[in-house]
């Protein structure tokens, strides 16, 4: 299966520096269910490195876990597609569309046609002073 | 009021009638409430969504399914670069960015990345 | 910069006229999400009394109560028409898990805390609109659920559900376990019981 190995192929990379330039090819691993725990811990280590450095983020990455829960496949695959376009925004953009998004997810359908419309007519000077002035909370 | 067809001996009640009085009784309580039942109730109720805010949490399970929910998200992150969603962007060994990557599957709302895959926000984002 | 890498599809941009996969447009998920909330919500308090009669103890009902709520959550997916004696059962058994323990610790570890006077073993609240109408329904109460608490479990289990939370024999029956025909037994066991020892009911 070429999930896994080239997530544990890169896990491996991680911990063993940035030295370590041709991985060797892993032996074949099987499906989630089927590893160790001690192998799981490896894959999961970056994830768990952020639960733990900062208190203050683990309800709002929780609740995102939930959420995912709740998504069909077919939502799920499009969300793969948009953290494609997160992947390729730079820092700016990025967070335009943050701004944007948390801004919209309060309004009404006839409320975000307006603010699609203005939006189209702003110059980027005053899409930068609109996003400064909508910043969404810390979620 | 009553619905049976005839009145009571001394002493005996239909099941009906007592049913329903007990209800009443019952109903009566639950808006009886002390206001610190009420307010716990509440904030126990809210932090549902907050697992950090839990006054109690008893079950090992919590933890379990907390940590199979997160374990598969970043699996989905995973998979994205086995599959090359990610086109140009070799498993590199430098890769700090890429660490931060997998655990940024979970750092945005998962309907920030869905709006994100449609039309409109492709628009926004053009101009 | 990536500007133009970010979008590799528009060319005319058309805005359409519903955005794809708005999270404010409530996705089956989110809508079931929000109504259990309210199905907990509304159901709260009386899980709350029916946890009491049980337990007996204030803080041992909040619990029961915040266990069921939270295995509750693992069911948002069902149909809502299976959350009523979900939860019921749910609850119950939590219920029992906690009677359980608190046996123990009256056996093993240091006495029952200590029950208020009175009127105040159930909770109540402290002002209501009319003091002398308050207490008489606060004394009503304390009366029949005494006499409910006293009630063997099973029996108290098949009134609280069929009778005061109108449950229909099949949702009773599933949630306490059992089948119909048991559930109509101990419900006639504890109306013969209550009539008796309730004689001022009205």
């Amino acid at each position: 299966m070429k999930l896994i190995p080239c997530g544990f192929v890169l896990v491996v990379a991680l911990a063993a520096g940035p030295a370590f330039a041709t991985p060797p090819a892993p032996a074949p691993l099987p499906a989630w269910d089927q590893l160790s725990p001690a192998q799981r811990d490896l894959v999961i280590a970056p994830l768990r490195d952020r639960w733990n450095a900062d208190p203050q983020v683990r309800a709002r990455l929780f609740q995102h876990a939930q959420r995912w829960q709740q998504l069909t496949p077919e939502q799920r695959a499009r969300m793969r597609h948009g953290m494609g376009k997160w992947e390729h925004m730079d820092p700016q953009q990025r967070e335009t569309m943050r701004a944007l998004f948390h801004k919209m997810r309060d309004l009404t359908p006839g409320q975000r046609t307006a603010l699609r419309e203005q939006w189209r007519k702003m110059t980027p000077e005053q899409r930068r002073a609109w996003v400064d002035g909508n910043r969404p909370p810390a979620d | 009021m009553s619905d049976y067809k005839r009145p009571p001996r001394a002493g005996v009640v239909s099941d009906d009638d007592f049913d329903r009085a007990l209800r009443a009784r019952h109903r009566d309580a639950a808006a009886s409430l002390s206001p610190r039942v009420q307010a716990q109730l509440q904030q126990r109720l809210r932090a549902l969504r907050m697992p950090a805010a839990l006054p109690r949490q008893r079950h090992p399970a919590w933890g379990l399914a907390l940590a199979c929910s997160l374990a598969l998200v970043v699996v989905v992150g995973i998979h994205r670069r086995a599959t090359g969603d990610l086109p140009g962007t070799p498993v590199a060994a430098t890769s700090n960015p890429d660490a931060n990557e997998l655990v940024a599957t979970l750092d945005e709302a998962p309907d920030l990345y869905l709006w994100l895959a449609s039309d409109d926000a492709n628009n926004m984002l053009s101009e | 910069m990536p500007s133009a890498n970010a979008n590799a599809a528009t060319a005319v941009p058309i805005v359409p006229a519903a955005p794809e996969g708005w999270p404010t447009a409530a996705t089956a998920g989110e809508a079931a999400a929000a109504t259990l909330e309210q199905f907990l919500s509304g159901v709260s308090a009386r899980a709350f009394r029916f946890a009491e009669l049980g337990l007996r103890q204030r803080e041992d009902a909040l619990d029961a109560v915040q266990d069921a709520m939270m295995r509750m959550l693992g069911y948002r997916e069902r149909p809502a028409a299976e959350w009523t004696p979900l939860f019921w059962s749910i609850l119950r058994r939590r219920i029992v898990d906690l009677q359980r323990r608190s046996a123990f610790r009256l056996r093993w570890l240091q006495p029952a805390p200590a029950h208020a006077e009175g009127d105040g073993q159930f909770d109540w609240m402290d002002d209501g609109p009319d003091p002398s109408r308050r207490q008489d329904s606060q004394e009503a109460y304390a009366r029949m659920a005494t006499a409910l608490s006293a009630l063997p479990r099973r029996q108290r289990e098949a009134f609280s559900l069929r009778v005061l939370e109108e449950l229909d024999v099949a949702q009773t029956a599933q949630a306490m376990g059992c089948s119909e025909g048991s559930v109509k037994t101990h419900l006639s066991r504890a109306r013969d019981t209550l009539k008796r020892q309730l004689e001022d009911f009205r």
